[in-house]
C-alpha cells in the first residue's frame, strides 16, 4: 500500500502518467512488473508519446515476445494528447539501458540518466543506443561485416558477419535500408542480404558470363539496375521481390549507371562503344544511344542545369546531354584522363577527377566552363561529398584530399591532404574496386574511410588535422564501406522507428528525450531469456567498480600496479573467480589505448600492471564476458598520471593499499 | 523652290516614316511564344499568385472562416511550392502536387493514409470542398477555394504541366531569356539614355560570349522613354505586356504613375536597379523591385548623424543652431522628410527653416537671416548653382557655417564654391566614386569614348551582373520567383560595378548607408571624411 | 492523518481521471513579464497586462512565412470570429518569432489581412525579450522555418493550460477554450463547419 501511495504522490506532482500506468501497481502484487501492454503512453503539456517495442517476425510469441539476442523494432509516435493528430518536426532521441536495480525509477533518476546519456562523450553509455549507426564493409574474403563503431572509445564491435557466394564488386542499400544488394561478377550473381536479420536471403542468378558490375537504385521506385559488363546489357531487378525482371541490350564495355530526375530514364555508359544508352524505365527499353567522347566511364546528373555530364578516360572533353532531347547540349574541353564525375550537393557544380594528371577540376554548369583546377592525391579515382567538403581518394596515396565546398563554388580551391592509414590502396591491387571507400556518417560532419592494405577503418571529423579514430577491420581488407543508419527514423508523420538487437534478458529502461518542448521520460520494457541460452549464465546483475588506487601517485614511464574491486551493485558483495577480466585503458579521445588481462589478487580484487607513456588524464574500463559485463556498462574510472619522477624515488613510488 | 522642297520633304516624310517603322520594329525581336495554352497560363497565375485576373476575386474559406482572408496569402505556391514539389515548414508538411504524385493511388502509412489517384473531378472537389478522392477531409490547414468551375478547370489544366519544361515564366524560351529597359534614347536626357543602353548592351554581349547561362542567351530590348514620365510609363508597359520580358534591368522608373506601378506589381516582373535617385519603397515593399542605392531621405539622415558625431570639432559648440534651406519640389521632399526626422531624433535646434521655389532664391535675405540667427550649420537641399550663390554670399560676409548637402543634388558644380568655404562643405555620397580603372573599363564595356553619366552606367552594369548571378543560382528551371528568391539571398554581394548590395526577404534596398565626403581643390575633388554610416534608427 | 485522507484522495483522483479526459494536467508555463509591443506600437507587459486573469490563446508566426503561418493565423481568425459572435472575452496573442524584421507596422499590415481587431494582439518587441518569451513557452528554434505549429491555451485565473499540436482545427481550439474557461454552454455546436 505504501508503495502505491508513493506512486500516487509521484503521479500527482509534475508530469502525469496515464491511468493505465498508475493502475497496474495497484492491481499487481508487488507493483514492480513492467507494463506488459504493447503500447505505452506518456503525456505532458498536451503532447503524448507512445512507445511500442515489437519483436521481429520469427521471434518467440510468449509474453511480450521480446527475447534476448533477437532483433526488435522500437517505435516512438508523437501526437497531440487530445486529438491524436501526429506531431512532426520534433525528433526524439532514445536509448535502452539495463536496469541496475529492482527499484522503480522515479522521474528524477530518469532525468539524471538522460542527462548523462545525452551529455558528454565519456558519460555513461547505454547498452542500446537508438541514435546510432553501424558500418558495413565488403571484404576480400567474400564476407560482409557489420561493425558497431563506438567511436568514443576507439573500440569497435563486430556485430555480424555474412558470407557471400563470391567476391563483391559494387553494392547498394534499398531506400528503407532493409535490404543490401551486392553484385558478384565472378559468380554472375547478385546477393541479397536482409540487414535486419543480417542474413543472406537470396542469390539472384544472372546469365553465365554476364559479370554484373555496377548497381543503382532507381529513384522513387522499387526497382534496381545492374550493368552487365560481360554481355553488353543492363538488367532491371525488382527490389521488393528480389528477382530479375528483364535485361536490355545497350553497348559494349564497362557500364557506369546514372539516374535522371524522377527516375523516368536510366543512363548507361558503354566504355567500348563510346556511347551512352538511354533506358526508359517504364517500358524497359533502350530508347537512344548517344555518341559521347572516347571510353566514357564517368557520369553525373546536375539538378541545377538539368543536364547529364559524361566524361571519358581517353576523351578530350566532357559532354552535357539534355535529358529531354537526349542530344548533346555542350562540350567542355578538358585534358584526357577523366575517371570520375560527381555533382556537389547543391546541384550546380560538377567535380571532375583526372587520374592521368592527378587533378580535380570544378565545372560551373551555368556556363559550362572549368572555374578551377588543382592537384590532388596521386591517381585519384573517387570523390565523396559531405555538406561542407569534398573528399578525394588516390590509389597511389595513403592520404586523401579535402576540399572546402564553399570556396570551390567561388572558384577557389585550397586542397588539404590528410593521412588515413599507412599504405596506399595500390599496395593491395586486387582489392581495388568501384565501390565507394569513403562514406559520410550521419552526424553530418565526419566520414569513415576504409583502407584495404592496412585492413583498417579511419574515422575523420571535419576540422581536425588527422583522423580521430583508427579501427581494425578484423584483419579483413575492405573493398567497400557503407553506413547503415540505425537511429530513430521517421517512417510515418510523427512516427519514428529503429531496429535494435536486444542485448540480454531482464528489465530495461527506455529513456526518451525530446528537445523542444523539453520532455524526458523513461519507459520500461521486459526482455525474456533466450531459450537457447545455457542454464549456467547468471542474470546480468550490475557490477560496480571500486578503484583502489585513487590516492596513489602514478607516474609516467614507471610500471604502476592498479587494483580494483568488482562488486555486485545490489548486494555490495565482491565478485570472485572471474577468469576473463580485461581492462581497457585509454587517453581521450582514444588515440592511445591498451588492453590488459587482470589477475585476481584476492576474492573480488583484480590487478593490472601498466606503464603510461606520459603524464595526462586516462580512463579505465573493465569487461568480463562471462559476467556479461561490457566495457560500456559502467562509467569509466578516471586516473591522473603525473610526470616521470627521478629514478631515486622510483622504488618508493608504488603504494598499493593492502 | 518651295515646290521642290515640298516634294523632297514628302519623300523625306515617307522615308522617315519608313525608317521609323523599321527602327521601331527592330527592337521587338521575335515575340515570345508561350509553351502553355492560355488556359494553362491563367491556371498558373492562380496557382502562383492567387490572382484570377484583374477583375475576378478568389474567395478563400479556411476552417469555416468566411471572408477576411486574403487569397494572395493563401496562394497554392506558398504551401505547395513554386514547382509543386511540396514544402515542410513550421511543423506543417505539405505534399507535392506533381502529376506523378497526384494521379496515382497512394498507400499509407508513410504519408498518413491511403487514397485513390486524383481524377479531374476529384481535384476540383479537393480544391473547392477540401476532400480527397476517398472522401476523407484534407488537412485542416488546406483552405477551400471559391472558384468558378471555369477557374477550377484552368488550375487543373496547369497542374498537368507543373514542374515540366513548359512550366516557365514569360520571356523564357529553350535558348533565350529576354530582358528589357526603358531608357531616354531621345529627348533632353538622350545622352544619358544612349550611354546606359550601350553599357547594358556591352554587359549582355559579354555574358553571351561566355555561352550564356544554362544554355540560354540573354536578349535585351530597349524601349524609348523619351525622358518624360508619361512616355516612360508607356515604354515600361510595352516591355512587360507586348514584349513580355522576363525581367527589367536598369531602366528608368515611371515616377508617381500609380496605375503602371500597380500593373507592374501584378505582373510580378523582377526589376533590378531602377535608375532613380528616389527609391519608392513601401512597407511591405513591392515584392519584385530591387533598388540599389539609398534615396535622399536616408542620405540626409546619415548626414545629420555625421554632423551630430562631430558637432564640437565642426562648430565649437555642443548646442549648434541649424538651418534648413530647401527648394520645394518632389525630389527634395524626401530629403526634407529624412532631415527633419533625424533632427528630431537627435533633438537638434532648428533655428531657420527656409523654403524657396525654383529660380526664386533670395540669397541676400537668406544669408542675412542665417547671420541674424547665428546659425552654425546649414542643411542644404537645392541644386549646385543655388549652393554656389549662397556660398559666395556667405564668403563675402565672412561667415563660414558648416554646409551639409548631397552629391546627388548639387553635383560637380559644388567645386565652384569659394575656396575659403571648401573645408566647411560636407556632402553625402551613397556610393564610392569610381576609380580611373573602373571608368576605363566602363568605357570599354559600352564602347563609348566618354560617358555622360558614369553613375547610371555603373548601376546598369551592376544590374546585369546581379541578374546573371541570380540566373545562375536559379538553375535551368527558371522562374521569376526563383530569381527573386536568389536576389533576396544577396548578402554583401559584389555587383562587379564597384559596390556591393544586401537584400532580404522583405528588404528591397541594396545599400542603406552613405559616406560623407569633403571638398578638395585637386582631382578627384572630393575625399571621404567618414566611413559608411547607416542612419540611426535603421535596423 | 494523511494516511486516512489518502484513500479518499485516491478515489477522487481516479474518478476525476476517468470523468474528464479533456486533457492530462498541464503545468502552467512560467510566463515572463517582458515588455512587448503590439501592432499599434503600444507597449504592454506580457503577463501583467495581457495574460493575468484572462483566458488566452497564443500562437507563433512571422510575416515572411510562406506556408504554415497564414494557415495558423487563418485558424486563429476563425476562432476570433466565433468568439466575437458568441461575445466571449478571450485574448488572442500572435507572437512573432522574427522580432527583428516584424516591427509593429508590418504586423499591423499582416493583421489587417485577417480582419484582426480588438482583443487580438500581434506582438513583437526587443529581440532579447521576445527570445525570453519564446523560451519560456518552449518554442524557440535556431531556424525560423523549424518553428513548431502549436497553439497554447490557458486560463490564468484558474491556472488551467493546454497545448495543441499537429492538425489543429477551430473546433479543437473551441473545445479546449470551453474546458479552460469553464463556459456553461458549449458554443462550438451552434456554428456550422
Amino acid at each position: 500500500m505504501r508503495r502505491a501511495l508513493r506512486y500516487l504522490l509521484v503521479a500527482a506532482t509534475g508530469s502525469i502518467p496515464t491511468v493505465l500506468f498508475v493502475a497496474s501497481p495497484l492491481v499487481g502484487a508487488a507493483g514492480e512488473t513492467a507494463p506488459s501492454l504493447p503500447v505505452q503512453r506518456f503525456e505532458q503539456n498536451g503532447l503524448a508519446i507512445e512507445l511500442t517495442v515489437l519483436p521481429q517476425e520469427g521471434s518467440s510469441e510468449t509474453g511480450t515476445g521480446l527475447t534476448a539476442g533477437q532483433q526488435a523494432t522500437v517505435k516512438v509516435a508523437l501526437m497531440d494528447a487530445k486529438s491524436g493528430s501526429p506531431v512532426i518536426g520534433i525528433r526524439p532521441k532514445g536509448w535502452m539501458t539495463g536496469r541496475a536495480s529492482e527499484r522503480v525509477a522515479d522521474e528524477h533518476t530518469c532525468v539524471e540518466k538522460i542527462r548523462r546519456l545525452a551529455g558528454g562523450r565519456l558519460g555513461a553509455r547505454a547498452e542500446v543506443d537508438l541514435n546510432r549507426y553501424v558500418i558495413v564493409t565488403m571484404n576480400h574474403d567474400q564476407t560482409v561485416s557489420v561493425i558497431d563503431p563506438q567511436v568514443e572509445f576507439g573500440a569497435t564491435k563486430l556485430e555480424s558477419l555474412i558470407t557471400l557466394p563470391g567476391n563483391g564488386e559494387d553494392w547498394v542499400l534499398s531506400p528503407d535500408q532493409n535490404a543490401l544488394y551486392v553484385t558478384i561478377p565472378d559468380e554472375d550473381a547478385i546477393a541479397v542480404i536482409d540487414t535486419r536479420t543480417r542474413k543472406l536471403i537470396q542469390t539472384i542468378a544472372m546469365e553465365k558470363g554476364s559479370r554484373p558490375g555496377r548497381i543503382l537504385w532507381q529513384p522513387e521506385s522499387r526497382r534496381l539496375w545492374v550493368g552487365l559488363d560481360g554481355t553488353g546489357q543492363v538488367a532491371g531487378l525488382d527490389g521488393a521481390e528480389h528477382r530479375w525482371i528483364k535485361s536490355i541490350t545497350v553497348g559494349a564495355g564497362l557500364h557506369t549507371l546514372a539516374a535522371g530526375p524522377d527516375g523516368r530514364f536510366m543512363y548507361v555508359t558503354n566504355s567500348q562503344s563510346d556511347t551512352v544508352s538511354v533506358v526508359d524505365t517504364q517500358s524497359m527499353v533502350s530508347v537512344a544511344s548517344v555518341p559521347v567522347g572516347k571510353t566514357p566511364v564517368a557520369m553525373t546528373y546536375s539538378s541545377a542545369a538539368r543536364r547529364l555530364y559524361v566524361g571519358g578516360v581517353n576523351g578530350t572533353d566532357i559532354v552535357a546531354i539534355d535529358p529531354s532531347t537526349h542530344r548533346l547540349a555542350a562540350r567542355i574541353p578538358v585534358a584526357s584522363g577523366v575517371v570520375g564525375l560527381a555533382t556537389e550537393p547543391q546541384g550546380r557544380f560538377v567535380f571532375a577527377i583526372n587520374q592521368v594528371e592527378s587533378s580535380l577540376s570544378v565545372i560551373d554548369t551555368a556556363t559550362n566552363a572549368v572555374t578551377a583546377t588543382t592537384k590532388v592525391v596521386k591517381d585519384p579515382d573517387q570523390v565523396t561529398f559531405t555538406q561542407r567538403y569534398a573528399y578525394v581518394r588516390g590509389i597511389e596515396s595513403e592520404k586523401f584530399t579535402l576540399i572546402d565546398l564553399r570556396e570551390a563554388r567561388n572558384g577557389k580551391l585550397a586542397p588539404l591532404d590528410v593521412q588515413a592509414g599507412r599504405q596506399a590502396p595500390s599496395a593491395a591491387p586486387q582489392e581495388l574496386g568501384v565501390a565507394p571507400m569513403i562514406v559520410p556518417t550521419p552526424e553530418g560532419n565526419a566520414v569513415m574511410i576504409a583502407n584495404a592494405p592496412d585492413a583498417t577503418l579511419h574515422y575523420y571529423q571535419e576540422g581536425m588535422m588527422a583522423p580521430s579514430g583508427t579501427f581494425s577491420n578484423y584483419r579483413r581488407m575492405p573493398r567497400g564501406i557503407l553506413v547503415l543508419d540505425r537511429s530513430l527514423r521517421e517512417v510515418a508523420p510523427g512516427v519514428y522507428q529503429a531496429i535494435v538487437t536486444l542485448p540480454h534478458s531482464g528489465r530495461f529502461d527506455v529513456p526518451l528525450l525530446l528537445d523542444q518542448p523539453r520532455i524526458a521520460h523513461c519507459f520500461q520494457v521486459a526482455v525474456q531469456e533466450s531459450p537457447l541460452a545455457t542454464g549456467s549464465d547468471p542474470s546480468p546483475r550490475a557490477v560496480r567498480i571500486q578503484a583502489r588506487f585513487g590516492s596513489d601517485l602514478v607516474s609516467a614511464h614507471v610500471p604502476a600496479l592498479l587494483s580494483f574491486e568488482l562488486l555486485d551493485a545490489a548486494t555490495q558483495e565482491p565478485i570472485a573467480g572471474l577468469q576473463d577480466v580485461q581492462v581497457l585503458i585509454f587517453e581521450p579521445p582514444g588515440t592511445w589505448q591498451q588492453r590488459r588481462w587482470a589477475q585476481e589478487e584476492r576474492a573480488g580484487r583484480y590487478v593490472i600492471t601498466q606503464v603510461f607513456p606520459h603524464a595526462g588524464e586516462y580512463r579505465l574500463l573493465v569487461q568480463s564476458p562471462s559476467r556479461r559485463l561490457r566495457f560500456s556498462d559502467t562509467p569509466p574510472v578516471l586516473l591522473t598520471v603525473g610526470p616521470p619522477m627521478s629514478s631515486a624515488l622510483n622504488s618508493q613510488a608504488q603504494a598499493v593499499k593492502p | 523652290m518651295a515646290h521642290r522642297c515640298l516634294r523632297v520633304s514628302r519623300t523625306c516624310i515617307t522615308l522617315g516614316l519608313f525608317l521609323m517603322v523599321v527602327c521601331l520594329a527592330r527592337p521587338s525581336a521575335a515575340a515570345w511564344i508561350d509553351p502553355l495554352t492560355p488556359e494553362e497560363r491563367q491556371g498558373r497565375n492562380v496557382y502562383h499568385y492567387g490572382e484570377a485576373g484583374s477583375t475576378d476575386h478568389v474567395g478563400v474559406n479556411l476552417q469555416g472562416v468566411e471572408g477576411a482572408l486574403p487569397p494572395t496569402l493563401f496562394r497554392c505556391a506558398g504551401c505547395h511550392g513554386p514547382r509543386g514539389e511540396g514544402t515542410q515548414e513550421g511543423g506543417l508538411r505539405v505534399p507535392p502536387l506533381t502529376p506523378s504524385v497526384l494521379r496515382h493511388a497512394r498507400e499509407g502509412p508513410s504519408v498518413g493514409r491511403s487514397r485513390l489517384g486524383y481524377t479531374d473531378a476529384a481535384l476540383a472537389n479537393a480544391i473547392t470542398q477540401g476532400l480527397d478522392p476517398s472522401g476523407h477531409a484534407l488537412h485542416p490547414s488546406m483552405p477551400r477555394y471559391h472558384l468558378t468551375s471555369d477557374q477550377v478547370a484552368k488550375v487543373i489544366a496547369y497542374l498537368n504541366r507543373i514542374g515540366e519544361e513548359s512550366d516557365i515564366d514569360p520571356g523564357v524560351s529553350a535558348d533565350a531569356v529576354t530582358i528589357g529597359a526603358a531608357l531616354p534614347l531621345t529627348g533632353p536626357l538622350a545622352q544619358i539614355g544612349q550611354d546606359v543602353a550601350a553599357t547594358l548592351r556591352g554587359a549582355v554581349r559579354r555574358l553571351n560570349q561566355q555561352g550564356g547561362i544554362y544554355g540560354r542567351y540573354i536578349e535585351l530590348i530597349v524601349e524609348d522613354s523619351r525622358g518624360e514620365p508619361g512616355q516612360t510609363a508607356l515604354a515600361v508597359s510595352r516591355l512587360v505586356e507586348i514584349h513580355q520580358v522576363f525581367a527589367l534591368v536598369g531602366s528608368f522608373e515611371p515616377a508617381g504613375e500609380g496605375r503602371t506601378r500597380e500593373r507592374l506589381a501584378q505582373s510580378h516582373v523582377p526589376w533590378i536597379f531602377p535608375l532613380t535617385p528616389s527609391p519608392q519603397l513601401s512597407d511591405p515593399p513591392n515584392s519584385s523591385i530591387f533598388y540599389a542605392l539609398p534615396g535622399f531621405d536616408l542620405q540626409f539622415r546619415s548626414l545629420v548623424d555625421f554632423f551630430v558625431s562631430r558637432t564640437i570639432p565642426l562648430t565649437g559648440t555642443s548646442h549648434p543652431r541649424l538651418a534648413l534651406v530647401h527648394r520645394n519640389g518632389p525630389s527634395n521632399a524626401e530629403a526634407l522628410r529624412g532631415a527633419l526626422e533625424q533632427v528630431r531624433r537627435h533633438g537638434l535646434n532648428l533655428a531657420v527653416n527656409y523654403e524657396y521655389s525654383v529660380g526664386r532664391l533670395a540669397v541676400l535675405a537668406l544669408v542675412a537671416q542665417l547671420e541674424q540667427q547665428g546659425v552654425d550649420a546649414v542643411l542644404f537641399m537645392g541644386d549646385g548653382e543655388d549652393l554656389v550663390s549662397v556660398a559666395q554670399e556667405l564668403d563675402r560676409r565672412g561667415m563660414s557655417p558648416i554646409v551639409l548637402s548631397a552629391i546627388g543634388m548639387v553635383g560637380a558644380q559644388a567645386r565652384a564654391v569659394p575656396s575659403g568655404l571648401h573645408s566647411r562643405i560636407f556632402l553625402a555620397a551613397p556610393i564610392d566614386l569610381p576609380t580611373e580603372r573602373e571608368v576605363a573599363s566602363l568605357r570599354a564595356l559600352s564602347e563609348q569614348a566618354s560617358l555622360s553619366s558614369v553613375g547610371f552606367a555603373r548601376l546598369a552594369q551592376g544590374a546585369v551582373s546581379l541578374l546573371a548571378e541570380a540566373l545562375k543560382q536559379a538553375g535551368r528551371s527558371l522562374s521569376r520567383q526563383a530569381v527573386v528568391h536568389a536576389l533576396e539571398g544577396c548578402r554583401e554581394q559584389d555587383t562587379g560595378a564597384g559596390f556591393s548590395v544586401t537584400f532580404g526577404e522583405h528588404h528591397r534596398l541594396g545599400r542603406v548607408a552613405s559616406k560623407v565626403v569633403g571638398l578638395m581643390p585637386d582631382p578627384p575633388y572630393v575625399s571621404p571624411v567618414s566611413g559608411w554610416m547607416v542612419p540611426e534608427g535603421e535596423p | 492523518m494523511m494516511f486516512r485522507c489518502v484513500p479518499f484522495a485516491m478515489i477522487v483522483w481516479l474518478c476525476s481521471a476517468h470523468a474528464a479526459p479533456a486533457w492530462s494536467g498541464v503545468t502552467p508555463p512560467s510566463v515572463p513579464d517582458v515588455e512587448v509591443i503590439d501592432q499599434d506600437g503600444l507597449a504592454h507587459r506580457f503577463y501583467g497586462d495581457l495574460v493575468k486573469g484572462n483566458t488566452v490563446v497564443i500562437n507563433f508566426i512571422y510575416t515572411t512565412c510562406q506556408s504554415s503561418c497564414p494557415a495558423a493565423t487563418g485558424l486563429l481568425s476563425g476562432v476570433y470570429h466565433r468568439l466575437r459572435a458568441a461575445e466571449r472575452s478571450v485574448t488572442l496573442l500572435s507572437v512573432t518569432i522574427d522580432p527583428v524584421h516584424d516591427r509593429a507596422a508590418r504586423l499591423k499590415a499582416y493583421a489587417a489581412q485577417f480582419g484582426a481587431g480588438k482583443g487580438w494582439y500581434f506582438l513583437t518587441g526587443a529581440s532579447a525579450d521576445v527570445a525570453r518569451l519564446l523560451a519560456a513557452l518552449q518554442v524557440s528554434v535556431s531556424n525560423k522555418a523549424d518553428h513548431p505549429a502549436i497553439v497554447v491555451i490557458g486560463n490564468d485565473a484558474t491556472g488551467t493550460w493546454t497545448r495543441l499540436y499537429g492538425e489543429v482545427s477551430v473546433p479543437m481550439v473551441m473545445d479546449s477554450l470551453e474546458a479552460a474557461a469553464g463556459w456553461p454552454a458549449p458554443i462550438s455546436s451552434s456554428v456550422s463547419q
